[in-house]
């Protein structure tokens, strides 16, 4: 009797650790096959488009240059004078644009000023502007020199200018926004990174421009790129550079900034005039800067292979390549193979980040030249104005596969429609003193040119700043 | 002249006691003279037996009168006494006379003429040779005292005469004083009846005696006097009886002018001896505390009864100041009756409870976790707090760590109104010990997790098996359990905590069958474990219903453990539960802190996170590929995972399947975990940290692991040192990582912002700071912190768990979206408006991935953070400070109105809800505490305690197989000592002495004292002091 309870019992037990373990193994297996339902509550966010800003743009002012009577490196500048001309203007017609003057304490006594422009933000509104100086009333200085007024940003390249006898550079900072911006200068030429006490910790005060000789920091560079950036407020930094090559005029230009590092860049429009006469007078040491060059800079530690072709805006015109190697850290300035005298678009690819810049002369009818930055591919709608100077010419460049149909309207003007090819260039005839609304369907590279009778400039038109995109913010957390 | 006695029988459905009451009668060597029964409401047959005695007077009462009443009616049948020698001799259906009873008595009047009452000696109904209660009296405060409670009758009291008072059955009294008196007084129906008559007895004149010869036995049914009964309901009845009796005849006996005070002092009292009665552990005596007090200061005799006395009473109340008991006597037998108790317990606990903490090896075990804690842990030493994971620095002074628990302003971001935390009162008390830093106690804590957690599992083992191996075994486990480990690593504060809490929860509770005070700390424990880990509350119930369910006996000390844990969490709960987010309520407490997913592998192996607790980086880092790594990881987990299985097969597996089904629960409690996802910080969605679960699931395999090894006679520490050393491989990586530094728990000074801010918050105690924080994604997550920064016991479940934005919320996203842009509005005025004057910029760092590496920051993240600068840059409004350690600061200057915001509103006292919360928090917890602390002599024991644990059998968790042979062990190393020194002594005393056998014969009762602890509760020792059992009520 004992015996056959303590069997059931011992079966009970038995059968209760079975239990259990089939009830492990049940919850194992209902844990690996189950689709249980999960979950799961969203985060909250917010997506923040910001309130448009007012819209800022800076024009550099007047060229300012090193009297002839100073030496090399002096902290005196002065304004030359000339025929200063600015014209801006602004989408939609009837905004109210203000210019006020930015201060420039270090090119005192000039009449015109450097400008600041303000318009409202709103939805749609644009502004630009562009001011030319040409006519020089000092007697080293002839040429055209153009600038488009732009918007301060934080961290730019310029990719021009030259230190050698002869050759004459002003850093031109302008500051228009309302806080003081503390720039710093990295400067790299064909011998690598120029230490430049100076270059760092220069203040640009709110509302002021600040001017500074490239010579005084960067004595004899022969190819100088300059990395801007700024602290605190933001600058529209320029270079001005003026040539005298022995005792001739060898012309001015302002150049603006340049992209940033990248793979592949495209200078919208670059006008090679002159290539026999320039040709000629190559041989001369003193000239030989003057025939069309491509300066690269490559600021990572692995040299580039470069390749650059050439879009010629005339229909029917096979491209040009040409291929480069640029080594690491350095500055170097490529002469362009030989091209016959047209508009060109230059697209330049590469296996490292470059930095990348373009110059270009006119011999007849005096000497001048000019320096072509890169230029980003603008979408949509875009503002721009041209200014004094002969044949103003609307420089586009396509980078893309697909055609761009362009309609430019200027204002109070009929509407002009234009096609760009996939991977092509074209070039439309402006007038002076005029500003265009130009409406594309696909992302476009965009310049203007002026060219004349000894008489050569050029500059971008850049897209607003990104700072306005929204953003999404998580509060609370 | 020859006594005549009127015998009066009242019986109250005492069919089963009858038969034997009416068999004394009938046997009595002086038959009464004549016989009145009275039944009194009895639906069983004791009518009938009653009418076969054939009695003189027969009343059948229809309504439930009490004995004394029920006596009276009885006169009303029985002619007026005609002379003093007429007597009454009061009986109950359990009051069985012994045969010379009634002889004995009336022996004792005839020769004292002054007698009015006499009692008999009450023995117990089925032990005859115990006395039940003979001669009662009172102290010098009017409670009641037995004179002789449960004694063996060795005729000890045989000399005891005059008595102050004497029990209700058997009581022998004069007719005439009966009447004169009125009887029994109305408003004492049980307790205290006959004493309140002898006294007033006494005060008239006459003289109250016990007469040891006559003996009555009584079985104690609660009719005639307050009876014995043990069980609990009774004894509560029994207590609020015997209160309401104590109170009535205190108002009754007062002089006059007192009444009215006393009246006064019921209620007062009543709350008073509340707490008093929570403190001695007797939490049933409350209820009866307040009806007694409302009865009696309701019931409306007291003056029926003051007349009573006043128009009988002959002599003054001095006259019986003699035959009141002494206060030293009663002091005296409190002490007895204590030491009585806790030898009585000491014997029923038996030799294993000697838990041998420092001789076998749990010192050692907690010194050895303490080195390796101090090595693995060295990074924190000297910290001031800590960051990272849920850890955060605390409010740096006890006062502002108080104000953050209830109802009340949560001062996190912009604020919001609700409850705490239930982890904030957590943290307050944690805080409140190093009350000159409160940040260091939680530094002091995860520095001694490992020892802390040592500690709890070697007295937890201790509770499961006598072998000091098993029990270090079990502390190793319980210290290097992944899931511990993960925790520790990843900054899990509350899964910190649940594990270290868990071992000693269980051993409460398992030591709550026997004691008040461990129920009381099992529930403190239990509201501590889901105050820290929430996601605990379903499975911690499931496992409190299985013990109420199996508790029998003992079901009250587990019916209200949860208790202080639900009065902690309901404000919470019911917040969320308003909010439409109940399962938020599961949402970890602290610092929200995004972790990675984990896979079912990592989850059976007690891992809360994919990687196989870094085995898998060094697998790839080595070129292991992953799924050798997890079948490695399986591999070194089996010989535990065996072991708990083979125990559910080994013989008497009872514990090993509650270990097992302990460690199913906990899985599944894990696996629920990883499938909420209720918080989020920044972009991260959180889902709740299935490591307390873990936890739950390693105590379940380690205990049934350990049930399995203790069956084993021999060969136990091989596996187990197996298992122990597969499971150490396992957490090698785990438990370095603070000393490679890829733990996410770091050092920090206390400060969260930057110096500058710190410094302006001395002055200005809520000075805003927008924390922003770039995300991977490129957005931005935007924080307002007041003060010196954000702390832990600020955070709130409420604010981690929120589905939408609130109006402020959305706002404030609107700012910081548009100061961070270029914009064509100033956000910085409406930013000052906030209290906002500072905005840190947190540098863009990588995201965490799951297996703990850390990835270099996104170009979307990199991207913003210079968007921000360059916005915040070109504002005016904005003065950069410069690059902080929290990173890059700028201060709001130039905009004008900008004022100090004021101290939070309401506090947590603020509004009435908070107020009321607290209130009854406090008083749940003050009562909890008082339970749960040892209170020494107040305790109370014995047969008028209203919660005697004595009687309740202790649960035996030990293996008593295991018991027997450990005892038999000792026995024969006993044995073998004595042998030895026996065999010394020999030497010694060889020259001609003759050996001593002392020392052979005092071993050998030692080898016979095999027995297991027995479960019955030891009968009443014989004292040896006449009033060593006798029992006291005290407290007056």
């Amino acid at each position: 009797m004992a015996s056959k309870s303590s069997v059931i019992r011992t079966g009970l037990r038995i059968v209760t650790s079975v239990i259990v373990v089939a009830a492990g193994v049940a919850a194992v297996t209902a844990a690996a096959t189950v689709p249980w339902p999960s979950v799961s509550t969203g985060v909250p966010s917010v997506t923040v488009t910001p309130v448009a800003s007012d819209q800022t743009r800076a024009c550099p002012g007047p060229f300012v240059t090193v009297p002839t009577d100073a030496g090399g490196g002096s902290s005196s500048l002065a304004s030359p004078g000339g025929g200063f001309a600015i014209w801006t203007g602004s989408s939609p017609s009837g905004t109210s644009v203000t210019t006020t003057d930015l201060a420039a304490p270090d090119s005192p006594g000039s009449d015109a000023k450097p400008q600041k422009l303000t318009a409202p933000g709103g939805d749609g509104i644009l502004i630009a502007g562009s001011q030319s100086e040409q006519q020089f009333t000092g007697g080293d200085l002839i040429g055209l020199a153009t600038s488009a007024c732009a918007e301060p940003v934080a961290d730019s390249w310029l990719a021009a200018g030259s230190t050698t006898t002869g050759r004459s550079s002003v850093i031109v900072l302008s500051n228009p926004t309302d806080v003081a911006a503390t720039v710093n200068l990295a400067i790299f030429s064909e011998a690598g990174p120029v230490p430049a006490p100076g270059a760092s910790g220069i203040v640009v005060p709110a509302n002021t421009q600040k001017s500074l000789t490239l010579a005084g920091l960067a004595p004899d560079a022969l190819s100088p790129v300059i990395h801007v950036t700024a602290t605190g407020g933001q600058v529209y930094a320029t270079l001005q550079q003026s040539i005298v090559r022995s005792l001739d005029p060898g012309g001015v230009d302002v150049a603006g900034p340049t992209e940033a590092p990248s793979t592949s860049h495209t200078i919208a429009g670059m006008q090679i005039v002159s290539t026999s006469a320039i040709a000629e007078r190559a041989a001369d040491p003193a000239s030989s800067d003057l025939p069309a060059a491509l300066r690269v800079y490559v600021p990572g530690s692995a040299g580039a292979a470069v390749a650059v072709t050439f879009k010629s805006e005339t229909l029917g015109v096979p491209d040009v390549t040409a291929s480069y190697s640029a080594l690491a850290g350095v500055v170097t300035d490529f002469p362009f193979p030989s091209l016959p005298d047209d508009t060109y678009s230059v697209t330049v690819t590469s296996d490292q980040p470059v930095v990348v810049g373009s110059r270009s002369s006119v011999v007849s009818g005096g000497t001048d030249f000019a320096w072509y930055p890169a230029s980003p591919a603008i979408g949509g709608t875009f503002l721009f104005a041209t200014t004094v100077g002969p044949n103003p010419l609307l420089m586009l460049a396509n980078s893309q596969g697909t055609d761009a149909a362009v309609t430019l309207t200027p204002a109070g003007g009929a509407p002009v429609t234009a096609t760009v090819s996939g991977n092509s260039a074209s070039g439309i005839p402006l007038q002076t003193s005029t500003t265009y609304t130009v409406t594309t369907s696909a992302p476009l590279s965009a310049g203007v040119g002026y060219l004349g009778d000894g008489l050569i400039s050029a500059c971008t038109i850049s897209p607003p700043s990104p700072l306005a995109s929204p953003v999404t913010v998580y509060p609370g957390g | 002249m020859q006594a005549r006695v009127t015998a009066i029988l009242v019986a109250h459905n005492g069919a089963d006691r009858l038969p034997r009451t009416l068999d004394a009668l009938r046997g009595q060597t002086r038959q009464p003279d004549s016989l009145v029964v009275v039944d009194v409401a009895s639906n069983d047959d004791s009518a009938a037996l009653l009418t076969a005695m054939q009695p003189n007077g027969f009343l059948s009462s229809s309504t439930r009168l009490s004995f004394g009443t029920a006596i009276s009616h009885a006169l009303g049948v029985v002619s007026p006494p005609q002379s003093e020698d007429e007597w009454l001799w009061l009986l109950a259906h359990d009051s069985a006379p012994a045969p010379d009873a009634l002889a004995a008595l009336l022996g004792a009047v005839e020769v004292n003429p002054s007698v009015a009452a006499a009692g008999p000696k009450q023995m117990e109904w089925d032990n005859p040779s115990f006395i039940a209660g003979f001669g009662e009296s009172i102290t010098r405060y009017g409670a009641s005292v037995q004179l002789v409670e449960r004694e063996l009758d060795q005729g000890q009291h045989d000399r005891m005469s005059d008595v102050l008072g004497v029990g209700a059955a058997g009581l022998l009294v004069r007719h005439s004083v009966w009447n004169e008196l009125g009887g029994f007084d109305p408003a004492l129906p049980t307790a205290d009846n006959a004493l309140d008559f002898s006294i007033r007895v006494r005060l008239a004149g006459h003289r109250v005696i016990t007469v040891p010869d006559a003996r009555v036995s009584t079985s104690g049914d609660g009719y005639s006097g307050p009876g014995t009964s043990a069980r609990g309901g009774e004894r509560r009845h029994r207590q609020a009886v015997r209160r309401a009796a104590q109170l009535h005849r205190r108002l009754v006996y007062a002089p006059a002018f007192a009444v009215l005070f006393h009246w006064l002092s019921l209620v007062p009292l009543a709350v008073a001896r509340t707490f008093f009665q929570v403190l001695r552990k007797q939490p049933g005596a409350v209820a009866g505390e307040f009806a007694a007090a409302f009865r009696t200061a309701f019931s409306g005799r007291v003056g029926e009864a003051r007349r009573r006395i006043r128009s009988t009473r002959k002599v003054g109340w001095s006259a019986i100041n003699p035959l009141r008991i002494a206060s030293a006597e009663v002091r005296r037998r409190n002490a007895l009756l204590r030491e009585l108790a806790l030898s009585r317990a000491r014997g029923a606990r038996g030799a294993h409870e000697e838990l041998q903490f420092f001789t076998g090896g749990g010192a050692a075990i907690v010194v050895a976790a303490a080195v390796v804690s101090a090595v693995l842990f060295f990074p924190l030493f000297r910290a001031q707090a800590l960051v990272g994971g849920a850890f955060l620095p605390l409010s740096g002074t006890p006062g502002g760590l108080w104000a953050n628990i209830g109802y009340g302003w949560r001062d996190l971001g912009l604020g919001f109104v609700g409850a705490s935390d239930p982890l904030t009162y957590l943290l307050s008390i944690f805080g409140s010990i190093t009350f000159w830093s409160p940040s260091i106690a939680l530094v002091v804590l995860y520095v001694l997790a490992l020892p802390l957690a040592a500690l709890a599992a070697w007295f937890c083992a201790a509770k499961l098996t006598t072998r000091q191996g098993l029990r270090v075994f079990a502390a190793i486990l319980w210290t290097i359990a992944p899931p511990f480990l993960a925790s520790l690593d990843a900054g899990a504060l509350g899964a910190i905590l649940a594990h270290l809490l868990l071992p000693w929860l269980i051993l409460a509770a398992l030591s709550a069958a026997r004691s008040w005070s461990a129920s009381a700390i099992a529930s403190l424990l239990f509201a501590a474990t889901v105050a820290a880990a929430p996601s605990l509350w379903p499975a911690l119930l499931v496992l409190w219903l299985g013990a109420v369910l199996f508790s029998r006996r003992a079901v009250a000390r587990y019916i209200g453990i949860p208790i202080p844990a639900l009065v902690l969490v309901v404000p919470l709960a019911a917040e969320q539960f308003m909010r439409g987010t109940p399962l938020a309520f599961f949402a970890d407490p602290g610092t929200p802190a995004a972790h990675g997913s984990v896979s079912l592998l990592d989850l059976l192996i007690g891992l809360p996170e994919s990687g196989i607790g870094g085995w898998s980086d060094i697998g790839s880092t080595v070129g292991i590929d992953a799924p050798t790594v997890e079948l490695v990881a399986a591999i070194l987990l089996l010989p535990l995972a065996l072991i708990a299985l083979v125990a559910l097969f080994l013989p008497r597996p009872g514990r090993a399947v509650v270990g097992v089904a302990i460690a199913i629960v906990g899985f599944a409690t894990a696996f629920a975990s990883t499938l909420i996802t209720v918080a989020s910080n920044g972009q991260d969605s959180i889902s709740v940290w299935p490591a307390p679960g873990q936890s739950l699931y390693w105590l379940g395999i380690v205990g049934a692991a350990v049930a399995g090894l203790s069956t084993f006679t021999r060969l136990a520490s091989i596996p187990s040192v197996i298992a122990a050393l597969a499971i150490a491989v396992l957490a090698v990586p785990l438990a370095t990582s603070m000393l490679f530094g890829t733990s996410s728990v770091r050092a920090s000074t206390g400060d969260a912002l930057p110096a500058f801010v710190t410094a302006e918050a001395a002055g200005n105690l809520r000075v805003g700071t927008l924390v922003l924080t770039p995300l991977a994604s490129g957005a931005l997550a935007a924080a307002v912190v007041h003060g010196r920064g954000s702390t832990l016991d600020a955070q709130s479940t409420l604010d981690s768990t929120r589905t939408g934005l609130s109006a402020s919320e959305s706002q404030l996203a609107d700012l910081v979206g548009n100061l961070a842009s270029r914009s064509g509005t100033d956000a910085s005025v409406e930013l000052a408006r906030l209290g906002v004057e500072f905005i840190v910029l947190s540098p863009a760092t990588g995201t965490v991935s799951a297996d703990g590496a850390a990835a270099s920051p996104t170009a979307d993240a990199a991207a913003v953070v210079v968007r921000a600068a360059s916005s915040f840059d070109a504002n005016a409004s904005l003065t950069p400070i410069g690059q902080t350690f929290a990173g890059e600061l700028w201060q709001i200057t130039g905009t004008p109105g900008f004022s100090a915001l004021p101290a939070p509103e309401p506090t947590n006292t603020g509004t009435s809800t908070g107020l009321l919360i607290l209130i009854v928090q406090a008083i749940v917890f003050g009562l909890v505490l008082l339970l749960a602390l040892p209170a020494g002599r107040l305790e109370a024991h014995g047969p008028r305690a209203v919660t005697a644990v004595d009687d309740v059998p202790e649960p035996v968790f030990i293996d008593e197989e295991e018991l027997g042979r450990v005892e038999a062990e000792r026995a024969e190393a006993e044995r073998a000592e004595a042998e030895r020194v026996r065999r010394d002594d020999e030497l010694v005393l060889a020259s001609g002495q003759a050996a001593p056998d002392e020392s052979a014969a005092a071993s050998s009762p030692a080898a016979s004292s095999t027995a297991a602890p027995s479960a019955v509760p030891p009968p009443p020792s014989s004292p040896s002091s006449p009033s060593t059992s006798s029992e006291v009520n005290r407290g007056e």
